[in-house]
């Protein structure tokens, strides 16, 4: 972890609590996993199309070449991590990735680590707690039990809706447990500006994506690049179809604001998941 | 704060960030060319055309790119109309869209040609320019170059909502930055059957605005340019209507509504009005009364805006049974404004033959609504009680 992440004093181990506590949680009948969303920004949505790979890149929070992925949710991650979240947020380009063939994740959150890095939780973070007492298993079934354990169901989980007797049924002394809520209260969407990456579970894996692979179920994109003004889009349209990859694209107008694109693409993603019968 | 902290009210447009190669980019503002601190403009209505900045905000471009000194903008300020940059080729041009389309005459037809999408948008923002035509030639152009399938799937989600989504926010002002009502927005969907198309407004949409068809008088259009009638469906009258309360209203009528005026021409239509009721007659008959009908809404001949319901009546015409008529009341809500003091209109239809034959004048109208959600119209002699 990089130097402005609280560091673990040594022979004091991580709790690992909320990996405690979705142990037990069994789902009436197995969940499939969703598929899990990487937005970047159109530069390097193009590049990635281009290369037929989502590389992986230095993480300044781990400090380790990582992809950082949410589950299910088209949250995009801090400044801390990947990206400049200008660019992401005024010219967003998304991946929609089944997680089938991807093998075991490096690690696994219940949040947005460079937010929480960034300090953008603000006070509801405890600061008695280190960053990794909050880390899941590195497994996509241990991410189906934390959103059976805190949500219920993955389209609870999907709209940011915590299980309403979740807190209640924690006792005082699950620190994490509660601390993590307290974070994860940030996405409800009763709240007047819902982050919803304070409860998107963040999958980072140590290996690049290749694209050629079938992993990527759908691309969304500003409409404009299906335009081929004089074969600019030519290599990309052409890069696309060779790839068999599917597409959606959004109407991107300069006088709209990040809040706008956001919303547009999680209704595309949500459409995509109603589609494929996942949520 | 020092003065350049301050939130800007002037700044110029000196540069702007590329999406891609053509089309629309993102304007880029500084103090003055060069300036370390770059902002982007804030509308007062995201995505509105129309809508002046509202303030401007800090951004950090990745690969800005200057505009040449003579296409600078030097004062662009708060409460001006929106600037933009749109690049074709080796060429940039900036400022409104009336102006750029007004730069672009000579290279239009390139650009409809190859980018049609974004000259669409382009014209959406220039008064009196006929986007009807270039919204069917943008169809034409995704059916030609990807498949028909994807062309009606651009019409619906991106073109007939986006129209949809921006009068949505416009009707709904402030309310629509809500996180209750941007997820309702997320919800909204235009379903096509044949040739209507159903706009559906989730909950709690309909219980903030009462909106009807008329108010998306840009959408009806949009519709009609494609042979498409819009309906207006709220998650209230999706559902089974377990609740209608008996209702009823009449009124007196007058030469005009008996079709006897002495000079013009005969309406073919009585006028719905608040006839004494502690009602408001403007909206009462489309709102509350014929509520639950199926309204239609559609661009008239002389451009009125106009929603149409065709409504099942149990006719009694001074004492004889006609059995089930069917009817249209129309609504529309710019009769108001021309002055003419109602917005409804009973159209007579086939009850016309019966009101020719006989001088209903000074006779009483009577609409019943029941519980059952039918409804029924008298011509009686007197005043029901």
């Amino acid at each position: 972890m990089n130097a402005g992440t609280p560091r673990r004093p040594r022979g004091n181990p991580a709790k690992r609590e909320l990996v405690e506590l979705a142990a037990d949680s069994r789902p009436n009948h197995p969940l499939e996993p969703p598929d899990l969303v990487h937005v970047t920004s159109v530069g390097w949505g193009r590049r990635i199309v281009a290369t037929s790979r989502i590389e992986t890149r230095r993480c300044p929070v781990f400090e380790r070449d990582l992809i950082y992925i949410f589950m299910a949710r088209p949250a995009y991650r801090f400044r801390d991590g990947d990206a400049k979240s200008a660019q992401i947020s005024r010219f967003p380009f998304v991946f929609v990735i089944s997680p089938q063939a991807l093998g075991d994740p490096f690690h696994v959150y219940p949040f947005d680590t460079g937010a929480y890095v960034a300090d953008v939780y603000g006070t509801t973070i405890d600061p008695t707690l280190y960053l990794d007492d909050y880390e899941l298993t590195p497994s996509i079934e241990a991410t189906l039990q934390h959103i059976t354990w805190a949500f219920g169901s993955k389209t609870a989980y999907f709209e940011g809706a915590l299980r309403v007797d979740l807190a209640d049924s924690l006792p005082f002394w699950r620190s994490v447990g509660r601390g993590w809520i307290d974070i994860a209260n940030l996405a409800a969407t009763g709240r007047d500006r819902p982050d919803a990456r304070a409860s998107a579970i963040e999958i980072a894996y140590a290996r690049s994506i290749d694209l050629r692979q079938g992993h990527v179920r759908l691309l969304v994109f500003p409409q404009q690049f299906i335009e081929d003004a004089r074969g600019q889009n030519a290599d990309f349209l052409a890069e696309l179809g060779k790839l068999g990859l599917a597409y959606k694209t959004y109407d991107w107008r300069p006088n709209e604001t990040p809040d706008s694109f956001t919303d547009e693409i999680t209704r595309i993603v949500r459409r995509h998941f109603d589609d494929t019968g996942q949520l | 704060m020092s003065i350049d902290d301050a939130a800007p009210e002037e700044l110029a447009l000196i540069g702007y960030e590329k999406l891609a190669a053509h089309g629309f980019a993102l304007p880029c503002f500084a103090r003055t060319p060069g300036a370390n601190t770059v902002y982007v403009a804030r509308p007062s209505r995201p995505g509105d055309s129309t809508a002046p900045i509202e303030g401007f905000d800090i951004y950090e471009p990745e690969e800005i790119q200057s505009l040449p000194p003579e296409k600078r903008i030097d004062r662009a300020r708060v409460g001006d109309p929106w600037v933009d940059v749109f690049l074709w080729g080796d060429d940039v041009f900036a400022g409104t869209k009336p102006q750029i389309w007004s730069s672009i005459a000579g290279i239009r037809n390139d650009i409809a040609a190859n980018a049609p999408l974004s000259l669409l948008n382009l014209a959406e923002g220039v008064p009196g320019v006929a986007t009807g035509d270039l919204a069917r030639a943008a169809f034409a152009w995704l059916e030609r170059r990807q498949s028909t399938d994807a062309a009606s799937e651009w019409r619906i989600s991106v073109y007939f909502r986006g129209i949809a989504i921006r009068t949505l926010r416009r009707l709904l002002k402030t309310a629509a930055y809500t996180s209750r009502i941007r997820r309702a927005l997320q919800s909204v969907e235009l379903v096509q059957n044949d040739t209507t198309l159903s706009l559906r407004l989730p909950a709690p949409i309909p219980e903030t605005l009462h909106t009807t068809a008329t108010d998306f008088g840009g959408l009806i259009r949009a519709a009609q340019e494609f042979g498409f009638h819009l309906i207006i469906v709220d998650d209230e009258s999706a559902t089974p209507a377990t609740t209608v309360q008996a209702s009823h209203w009449s009124k007196k009528l007058s030469r005009s509504d008996a079709q006897r005026k002495s000079t013009g021409n005969q309406r073919g239509s009585i006028t719905l009005v608040q006839a004494g009721y502690p009602i408001d007659g403007q909206t009462y008959f489309r709102r509350d009364f014929f509520k639950a009908a199926k309204w239609v809404g559609e661009i008239t001949r002389t451009s009125e805006v106009r929603e149409t319901a065709v409504i099942s009546f149990k006719v009694n015409f001074l004492g004889k049974d006609l059995g089930a008529l069917p009817l249209s009341v129309t609504y529309a809500p710019n009769r108001e404004a021309n002055q003419t003091n109602y917005t409804s209109l009973l159209h007579l239809g086939p009850l016309a033959p019966h009101v020719g034959a006989t001088d209903v004048t000074g006779k009483w109208l009577r609409l019943d609504r029941r519980t059952d959600g039918s409804y029924a119209l008298s011509i009686l002699d007197r005043a029901a009680p």
